[in-house]
């Protein structure tokens, strides 16, 4: 009798435990997106600064709309990952998505996301001058856009790539930096500054593996060296000379870079030169906001330069993250709102208000480089406007090529090859593979995604 | 006649049991057949356009084919021996050091296990950023102090300093389980050691040992599978890198799938993984239990 009372107590306790995996109805449409009755609206996010704001602020949007907007925010790598699981295997959660530049078009033209020029065009004459998408720069909105079915994220903040530098370490060694820098300079002067034995870097550089660490960089290098990925027949033309240069500068440039490259990314050299341990940081424009908080140690004493030159001249990337509403989302039309007001005019003029002007979204609109105030307070401005506006995502090489979007190409296969590229980019400069092989490996990649993404037929 | 009816009396043993069978076979086996169906597909999540293909069992060439998976394995089998010897080594020394009566004993005893209980991921980030970052770390400032460059741990290291925390947080693990053998080692067995003129040293050769053979066999049997699955240390220190240099096979199977998008060589992967670890495990096992 004891034995048959505990094997039903047994089998009862399995069969709860079988069942609690089996959520009611409310919750699993709860979690498709936001809620119809409860207005929410649901936002995948990366973890950069600027992100981080908008969802402290959109407790504001909320106030005004009664829309309430939840966040999942999260490293690049992870956030990537996590989004396009979402999209690609039809989870449905998210009604907004931050995407990076090379992605935008892609999503669209997989119908992941959906395409904001109808949208824009069901909007009163009233709604469009509020927002004025033309005041946003003419390169960004191309970068946020697909070559077939238009614009497909519009950008939260826009950036390229400049040459930051420590004017007090300049001073001490006597050094100046060339108005428009070489690849060449930038390694003479990183030499000429580099003292590790006593904490400081010559210069501070991305090369930790990954298609969006040391790839972003490392990919305009490349460019700058005259190499590209595939010529016109989509070909893989990873085997020339001119990208062996770059390979072979890059690791020269490293050693006169922060100790243990391989581990440092986008995170790690930022902070190495808010911290004052590098004397010459290249990467994204939007780090200077951070250089010139009152919490880092080289604020008012950073100079900086356009994105260094060798055989080609305009070298600058054009990257950044943009929102795009999902085409699975139950509540567009909410999603759409939040979009606009999260990229609007209005919206940077709130930052800057609430957070200082070395927190406004940058790179995006024309007005925001037309307020005095702004230029006044945040001596990076002007470089930053043009190298954004210079920068050209439609012919990343000298030669023709048949993808476009500079340093991260546009095309769905590149978080695989890139990946690759990244990752024996990393052994070489650690000395673990020869470059021979390494080249060999890259170029084998691409041609193969060339091949099984059927691009040559 | 009463012996017959005894025999008759019914078994419910298997009826008891068909829950708890039926709930393991949902669980466990349900999405590793739904890996071997996805292994015979080609399948790029990021490109709908070429849609899901069967494949057969093209995935499973190009992965056996692959000179990175190669490496990976090299990397995994190293991996395994290195801190299955080590940690087995480790625990047996660390539990006669604390299979005594001393002050602080217990307190001591519950650090040396508190490496275990952290998420690997945890431990990754604690080691990555705090102790061996090279710029800002404990590594820097004990390397400042001898006048010698930082060492680059995770860049010219990075499959050493792998094996090293992994044995760091498994040591613990193995160590519980040997410790529970040596306190269970009969008092009068040692003391009878002691007079028969054996040192510490013979003493644990030739009789702890012996006697804790099973909890030994348990600890490596349990580490083996556990280490071959360790994914978030991985993740989070070297990403497998520099290259594949640090890479595991749960590694390469995340890899696959989240950067490649590729479903099909993902669970191909993942199916050849399953099969490495049943078929070390049963050799392992056998190996063990040969005089049984």
């Amino acid at each position: 009798m004891k034995k048959k009372v505990v094997s039903l107590l047994l089998t009862g306790v399995m069969l709860a435990a079988l069942l609690t995996g089996c959520g009611s109805n409310k919750e699993s449409e709860s979690s498709e997106g936001g809620s119809e009755e409860t207005k929410e609206i649901k936002v995948a996010s990366v973890n950069n600064d600027a992100m981080v704001i908008m969802e402290e602020l959109s407790a504001k949007y909320t106030e005004e709309t009664g829309i309430k907007v939840t966040f999942t925010i999260l490293s690049e790598n992870e956030i990537r990952s996590k989004i396009t699981q979402d999209v690609g295997l039809g989870g449905g959660e998210y009604d907004l998505l931050t995407l990076g530049t090379s992605d935008m078009g892609t999503y669209l033209d997989n119908g992941w996301t959906e395409a904001l020029d109808p949208l824009f065009d069901q909007l009163s004459e009233e709604d469009k001058a509020d927002y004025e998408l033309e005041d946003i720069f003419e390169s960004v909105r191309t970068s946020c856009s697909s070559e077939t079915n238009g614009l497909a994220a519009l950008p939260f903040y826009s950036e390229s790539t400049m040459i930051c530098y420590n004017k007090e370490i300049f001073e001490e060694k006597n050094l100046t930096m060339p108005e428009n820098p070489t690849w060449d300079d930038i390694y003479e002067l990183a030499a000429a500054c580099d003292d590790k034995a006593n904490g400081v870097a010559g210069i501070a550089i991305r090369g930790l593996a990954g298609y969006g660490e040391n790839q972003y960089i490392f990919g305009s290098i490349m460019n700058a060296f005259g190499g590209q990925y595939y010529d016109m027949e989509w070909n893989a033309t990873y085997n020339t000379e001119e990208v062996q240069n770059a390979w072979e500068f890059y690791k020269k440039l490293l050693t006169v870079a922060e100790d243990s490259p391989t581990t440092c990314g986008y995170t790690e050299c930022l902070n190495l030169f808010a911290q004052g341990k590098a004397a010459i940081y290249y990467d994204a424009t939007v780090s200077a906001g951070t250089f010139a908080k009152d919490d880092s140690a080289v604020k008012g004493k950073v100079g900086y330069a356009p994105a260094p030159t060798d055989k080609k001249e305009n070298t600058g990337t054009i990257g950044g993250w943009g929102i795009a509403v999902t085409a699975g989302s139950k509540n567009k039309d909410a999603a759409f709102d939040f979009l606009r007001w999260a990229t609007s005019k209005e919206y940077v003029t709130l930052v800057q208000e609430e957070k200082g002007f070395e927190s406004t979204p940058s790179g995006t609109r024309n007005s925001t480089y037309e307020n005095q105030e702004y230029l006044d307070a945040c001596d990076f401005a002007a470089t930053t406007r043009i190298a954004i506006e210079t920068s050209d995502a439609i012919h990343p090489a000298i030669g023709d090529t048949p993808y476009t979007g500079n340093s991260l190409p546009n095309l769905p296969e590149y978080s695989s090859w890139g990946e690759t590229i990244a990752a024996e980019l990393a052994s070489y400069v650690s000395d673990q593979k020869d470059l021979d092989s390494c080249i060999k490996d890259c170029q084998d990649a691409i041609e193969n995604a060339a091949e099984e993404g059927g691009y040559k037929n | 006649m009463s012996k017959d009816k005894a025999n008759v009396k019914k078994d419910n043993s298997t009826r008891v049991l068909m829950p708890a069978v039926i709930f393991v076979a949902a669980v466990t086996q349900i999405p590793f057949a739904v890996t071997i169906i996805f292994s015979l597909l080609k399948w790029n999540v990021k490109r709908p356009d070429l849609g899901i293909s069967f494949n057969g069992l093209q995935n499973f060439i190009d992965v056996l084919t692959s000179k990175n998976f190669y490496i990976v394995l090299k990397n995994t089998l190293i991996i395994i021996v290195a801190c299955l010897i080590l940690c087995t080594v480790l625990a047996i020394l660390l539990g006669v050091l604390f299979n005594r009566k001393y002050p602080g004993g217990y307190f001591f005893r519950t650090l040396l296990v508190m490496p275990y209980f952290v998420m690997d991921s945890v431990v990754g980030i604690v080691w990555k950023t705090l102790l061996l970052n090279p710029s800002m770390g404990l590594n820097y400032y004990i390397c400042q102090f001898f006048g010698i460059k930082s060492i680059d741990f995770f860049g010219k290291h990075s499959l050493l300093t792998v094996i090293i925390l992994i044995i760091w947080q498994w040591t613990p693990f193995f160590f519980l389980i040997i410790m529970a053998g040596l306190q269970n080692i009969p008092d009068d067995v040692t003391e009878s050691a002691k007079i028969d003129g054996a040192n510490g040293f013979k003493r644990l050769i030739l009789i702890d040992i012996p006697i804790i053979k099973k909890h030994i066999i348990t600890a490596m049997t349990l580490g083996l599978i556990n280490i071959l699955k360790v994914f978030g240390l991985v993740y989070v220190t070297t990403q497998g890198g520099p290259g594949v240099s640090s890479a595991n096979l749960p590694y390469l199977t995340y890899r696959t799938i989240f950067y490649d998008w590729s479903v099909g060589k993902a669970a191909a992967i993942a199916v050849i993984t399953v099969a490495i670890t049943l078929f070390i495990t049963q050799k392992f096992f056998n190996a063990t239990n040969k005089d049984e």
